[in-house]
């Protein structure tokens, strides 16, 4: 970033710390913009929906610039390699021709952002319903092995026996 | 566009240049596209043309590497730019 280049001190997004923007951005990828201000404004902070909703545009694009940029620079360095006449300002008139480029080709990162959110849910939900599974699996084996022993052992009234097995039918 | 729109479009522009912190600047093409995220979704290459001329006048933006053909022109915003945004957010 332009180290001469700053936002005004009552620009109340834009000069929160780094952590503290990605963390407003991540809440409103998955809440409505009335319910990130409610969620800001518990947090202390008052903003209108406008100011957020141009806040969120500014990160985006800054953090797509950001990648845009470190594409560019890689691109450079092999370009670079592989033809060593090009000189310092072609490179740069390709370097500037590609990122505006790459800025064309924005892609809807919420949509991205939100596919992904679903996969991890289905992923948690699939694990949660195994773990279920398995727990299920085990004490059904656990009162079998009792069963078992009861019968072998003799120690249980024929209703017991029966109450076990119809649980074990249950299961 | 009427002159409030016009007013709105060119601080959406500003507001796309504003995000860009990297060391290259943004074409027409590309603003236009990216202002469609800031609801001018409608935009043309020749508002925008005619606009950064206009705000380039202001003092509000300006060209980057000026040697690249004037069809590839490329823009950044200048501290002015940044500010003039900041008083009106």
């Amino acid at each position: 970033m332009n180290p001469l280049r700053k936002s005004r001190a009552d620009a109340k997004l834009k000069t929160l710390p780094e952590e503290r923007q990605t963390e407003i951005v991540e809440y409103a990828l998955i809440h409505t913009l009335a319910n990130t201000r409610e969620w800001l404004r518990q947090g202390g902070l008052s903003v209108n929906i406008k100011t957020l909703r141009d806040f969120l545009c500014f990160y985006r694009i800054q953090q797509q610039m950001a990648l845009n940029e470190c594409t560019v620079k890689t691109m450079l360095g092999e370009l670079a390699k592989r033809q060593p006449t090009q000189t310092p300002e072609q490179l740069e008139q390709i370097g500037q021709a590609f990122f505006t480029k790459m800025a064309l080709e924005q892609q809807d990162q919420r949509g991205w952002f939100l596919t992904q959110q679903l996969a991890l849910r289905k992923g948690k939900l699939e694990l949660d319903w195994q773990k279920y599974r398995d727990q299920v699996a085990e004490r059904r084996a656990a009162m079998e092995r009792a069963l078992q022993a009861a019968k072998t052992s003799g120690g249980l009234r024929p209703e017991t026996l029966e109450k076990i097995e119809r649980e074990l039918r249950l299961l | 566009m009427n002159a409030e729109q016009r007013e709105l479009f060119r601080l959406a522009l500003l507001r796309v240049l504003d995000a860009n912190h990297t060391r290259y600047g943004l074409g027409v093409a590309a603003l236009c596209h990216l202002a469609g995220l800031f609801g001018f979704r409608a935009a043309r290459t020749d508002d925008v043309a005619d606009d950064m001329e206009y705000l380039k006048g202001k003092g509000l933006v300006e060209e980057v590497f000026k040697r690249v053909s004037r069809e590839n022109r490329a823009w950044r915003i200048t501290q002015q730019g940044v500010a003039y945004l900041d008083e009106r957010s």
